[in-house]
């Protein structure tokens, strides 16, 4: 497929929004790629759409700069490397797809409701309120051996799976609320962060505001979790004190959560992740690619970059520079920590778990509560490990179809 | 003169499952 001079444009749909006076933010909404442009960039896919050739195009800004401006390379680049070109000369370089947001029986103005700074404010007054009674009073304050609700093995860790679950998705659906309530829609699935497994909302649209409006919707889940696990202590505390009795499995079942909710708020602070704390993280310091941008900083050191890496990284604004330059350490430091803490704890945990399970199995016939018993636990402790791994494999195939899609159209 | 662009990364809020 080549692109000549004179060719006719096509373009897939694209929204904008001016950043600052040189430079406006543009992308396809469809596939969430967003790029950021100076104003020449914006004024050449102006005048594509509008039908202007190419080579009409070199001649006036030739004339303008006083300098050659590359206009031919500049659209390879919106045809391969950012796809916002549908078709060249009515040959399709990139197929149109379709975005389809979830639960969109979920309105704006529920989100509104849930969403509004009063609605943060409570929640951020549960939350810092059952942390204070957790830590003045520490029998409410979740520890290990919470996980464990019956001393049933097997109802401890299907009732705490069951939940886990139930209250991953509740997080999600926080996110993609606040999300919706400013006008932007979202999609949930399954993915993984480094060796962990997560549920994640893509509400990559979200760029298009201006990054304070952003806030809500990256703190939409933390604040629902915190919130609830400020409930949790103080039903505890309501129920210590005599003024609320509860029966004991229920407040077995609030310290089961209780734990899991703050294991899961202190998962978001490992920053050097994509998580919640880093998007707010990056919408406070105005980055736009922080984490890809960092790993071009450290491979630079290195000497490692090859020539497209190294415009890259040039085209890095020198605010997003300065702070790559301390980020990098906190990425350095947490990769090593993170990947340590999951091979010496998680990973021996499960082994450990694994193997005394089947011993626990061995010498009974396979129809047998406790043959079977085994089948279920060890099944349940697989399933993160499972989904980790079909997610990289997922990664590397798109990976792989990307630069096969490239090859073909570059030939 | 080349025209460059900044690549702005996707955005995918997430949640840790502990008891997963």
């Amino acid at each position: 497929m080549n692109v000549t001079k004179d060719s006719v444009i096509e373009f897939h749909a694209l929204r904008s929004r001016p950043e600052n006076e040189e430079e406006t933010l543009i992308g396809r909404p469809d596939i969430s790629n967003y790029i950021v442009l100076p104003n020449i960039g914006i004024e050449i896919i102006e005048r594509l759409q509008s039908g202007q050739p190419i080579f009409e195009m070199e001649a006036i800004f030739e004339e303008r700069f006083g300098e050659p401006v590359d206009v031919l390379s500049f659209v390879q680049d919106l045809i391969y490397d950012y796809q916002f070109i549908h078709k060249v000369d009515g040959a399709v370089v990139n197929e149109k797809t379709e975005w389809k947001d979830h639960l969109p029986f979920l309105t704006e103005r529920l989100g509104n409701f849930f969403f509004n700074r009063f609605a943060f404010a409570l929640y951020a007054l549960l939350f810092f309120s059952g942390l204070a009674a957790a830590v003045v009073r520490t029998e409410y304050f979740p520890v290990y051996s919470d996980i464990f609700l019956s001393s049933s093995v097997t109802v401890s860790l299907v009732t705490a799976f069951l939940a886990g679950w139930f209250f991953l998705f509740l997080h999600e659906i926080a996110h993609l609320m606040a999300a919706r309530s400013l006008g932007i829609g979202s999609r949930i699935g399954l993915s993984h962060r480094l060796v962990f497994m997560v549920a994640e909302t893509n509400m990559s649209n979200i760029v298009l505001l201006p990054p304070h409006k952003r806030y809500r919707a990256f703190l939409a889940g933390m604040a629902w979790d915190g919130a609830l696990f400020g409930v949790g202590v103080w039903l505890q505390v309501l129920h210590g004190a005599g003024w609320l009795a509860l029966p004991e499995i229920v407040i077995a079942f609030l310290r089961m959560i209780n734990l899991s909710f703050l294991l899961g708020l202190g998962f978001q602070f490992l920053f050097f992740m994509q998580t919640d704390v880093y998007y707010v993280f990056t919408a406070r310091f105005n980055c736009k690619n922080l984490i890809h941008n960092t790993r071009l900083y450290l491979r630079g050191l290195r000497n490692r970059l090859d020539e497209a890496q190294q415009q890259e990284w040039e085209g890095v604004e020198e605010k997003e520079k300065r702070v790559i330059r301390w980020y990098a350490w906190f990425y350095l430091i947490g990769m090593v920590w993170a990947l340590f803490l999951f091979s010496s704890v998680t990973l021996r945990q499960a082994a450990d778990f694994i193997s005394k399970t089947y011993d626990s199995m061995a010498g009974h016939p396979v129809l047998s509560w406790p043959f079977l018993d085994g089948v279920l636990l060890i099944a349940l402790t697989l399933v993160p490990f499972s989904i980790v791994v079909w997610s990289w494999i997922r990664t590397w195939r798109e990976r792989a179809w990307k630069m096969k899609q490239r090859d073909n159209l570059t030939t | 003169m080349k025209i460059q662009a900044k690549r702005v990364e996707q955005v995918r809020t997430t949640a840790e499952c502990v008891a997963c």
